[in-house]
């Protein structure tokens, strides 16, 4: 007797969203908390001088919160326990995705804070840590960390933490170059910031929002379904 | 038995992967009773119990649990199942006391004050970090979880052979006393035979991917026996009679389902005839022998 691969798309159900939640939110122990926290701080006087290691600086602080809880389940293999439990493996990616979009934030509010407090002290030119906290520099972070975990979600659905992130890797940097080298574009921060600032005086910063955040949308919504057909196919 | 009474119903259950392929397991469990899954390792039944909970997915067949598909209504079958698989893990970070409220809330009948009954029966302190447990201690907090909402169907795979001898007698009673409430069914996999003798209703029994048998333990203890015998008895006509044999230098052990047409075929000759115990339908079906004599499996 055949039976079908995919028993169709359900929504997420609140308590299972709920509770994967608080899972995240107890298994990011304060330590670590902390220790993330003070990598971040420490690394400023490192990458003050460069601008865009300073832009990097939040990126990685985003990829650090939204790889974290993956890293953890991954190394202590919880992922059978975890899907055993009374949830649909859409409530586990829509709750994935929804802890990523939780934790770009909290890492943009984090470097911003930073920024606007750096700011000052600084020369205030253009490339300086100041231009990140202007419309385009926080588009431009959100942007490329939106990307960057439309990326990774699928990959690591698919393959898990272990090969998925080196797939993730593997295919940025394919990303990078093929966007790069045919027409020239530099994908760093600064680059995607003076990007959108141009556009922004074109068509005006409501528009530029709107087709930024409608294109992410449809990325994230494109990334989620990946994500989730892979997952429903994978044993665990 | 009526499907209202029926809490897991398996049917023609496959699942292939490279090298190892489950396949057309059909079996079913009715309320308030314990099944006991045997096996040699690799036989397929942590794939099996992985099947009903749909951690891996099924190639064909279908399995429904409380009457509901396990897969289209996963949410409500798997909040009445309880489960032990085979190495519990969970974040090393957390108490014990931690670990339980981020799981309660995921099941609507969690009953905390069971949950404290049970891991101060368990010997489990609420405040230790599950990373400094035992494996064995592991284990009861796994059964702990599992024990605290009220499940109806517990799948416990090999939950016994991480315990010590005298925890493990004590799940066995605390199992056995579950199901008196004829509410909770269990469906446990174990390589440990002995405890299947103290407690099993019902016995499946799968041997490289395939089912051998699932029936009553004492259809099983009735129906099978070991034969020893010289080794005239194995003959091209009688060989096929035997699930399993070992030979020796001096015999053969063999054991069969066929005692009746055995002895008619070798009348005269001197046979040995026990009744075969779990562990040995075990150890002697698919057994090859010393000599290498072929060997069959007799799926229901």
């Amino acid at each position: 007797m055949a039976v079908r691969t995919d028993p169709g798309l359900r929504s997420p159900t609140l308590p299972g969203v709920t509770g994967l939640l608080q899972k995240d939110l107890a298994v990011f122990v304060p330590r670590d908390r902390f220790l993330v926290g003070l990598i971040y701080l420490l690394g400023h006087p490192t990458v003050l001088p460069n601008q865009e290691a300073f832009f990097w600086l939040g990126m990685a602080l985003a990829g650090a919160l939204v790889a974290y809880v993956p890293t953890i389940e991954w190394h202590q293999e919880t992922d059978r326990m975890l899907n055993s439990l009374p949830v649909r493996r859409e409530t586990v990616v829509f709750s994935r995705y929804l802890a990523s979009a939780l934790a770009c934030g909290m890492a943009g509010m984090a470097w911003v804070s930073t920024g606007i407090i750096i700011a000052p002290f600084l020369d205030p030119s253009p490339a300086a840590p100041g231009m990140w906290t202007t419309f385009e520099g926080i588009l431009a972070l959100f942007s490329l960390a939106a990307l960057l975990v439309a990326l990774f979600l699928p990959l690591y659905f698919r393959l898990g933490l272990g090969r998925g992130a080196m797939a993730f890797i593997a295919s940025s940097f394919a990303l990078y170059v093929a966007a790069s080298i045919p027409s020239g574009l530099v994908i760093p921060g600064a680059a995607v910031a003076a990007w959108i600032g141009t556009m922004t005086r074109s068509i005006g910063p409501g528009w530029v929002l709107f087709l930024i955040l409608g294109g992410l949308a449809a990325l994230l919504a494109v990334s989620g379904r990946l994500s989730l057909y892979w997952f429903e196919k994978r044993d665990l | 038995m009526t499907s209202a009474d029926t809490v897991l119903d398996v049917r023609d259950v496959t699942k292939a992967y490279d090298g190892f392929t489950l396949e057309d397991v059909s079996f079913s469990l009715p309320r308030g009773y314990i099944m006991g899954l045997i096996g040699h390792n690799g036989a397929g039944k942590t794939t099996l119990l992985s099947l009903i909970l749909n951690l891996v997915r099924l190639d064909s067949g279908e399995i429904r649990v409380f009457g509901m598909d396990h897969r289209q209504d996963e949410v409500a079958v798997r909040s009445r199942i309880g489960f032990v698989h085979e190495v519990p893990t969970f974040f090393n970070s957390l108490s014990v006391e931690r670990a339980a409220r981020v799981v309660a809330p995921f099941y609507p009948t969690w009953d905390q004050e069971s949950f404290k009954r049970i891991t101060g029966e368990f010997g489990l302190v609420p405040g230790k970090k599950l990373g400094r447990l035992s494996q064995g201690m592991r284990t009861r907090f796994a059964l702990a979880l599992a024990l605290s909402h009220q499940a109806e169907l517990l799948l416990l795979d090999e939950p016994s052979s991480g315990l010590d001898p005298a925890f493990r007698r004590d799940l066995l009673e605390r199992l056995s006393g579950i199901i008196e409430g004829g509410r909770t069914s269990v469906l446990f996999s174990t390589h440990i035979t002995s405890d299947l003798d103290r407690i099993a209703d019902f016995v499946t029994f799968l041997r490289q991917g395939r089912m051998v048998f699932s029936t009553t333990r004492e259809e099983v203890m009735e129906r099978w026996f070991l034969i020893k015998g010289g080794h005239e008895v194995l003959r091209d006509d009688t060989t096929p009679l035997f699930a399993g044999v070992v030979t020796g230098e001096y015999g053969f052990t063999g054991l069969t389902e066929n005692l009746e047409e055995l002895r008619a075929l070798v009348a005269g000759a001197e046979l040995v005839v026990e009744r075969a115990t779990l562990e040995d339908v075990v150890f002697y079906s698919g057994r090859t022998g010393k000599e290498g004599i072929s060997l069959h499996g007799r799926p229901n």
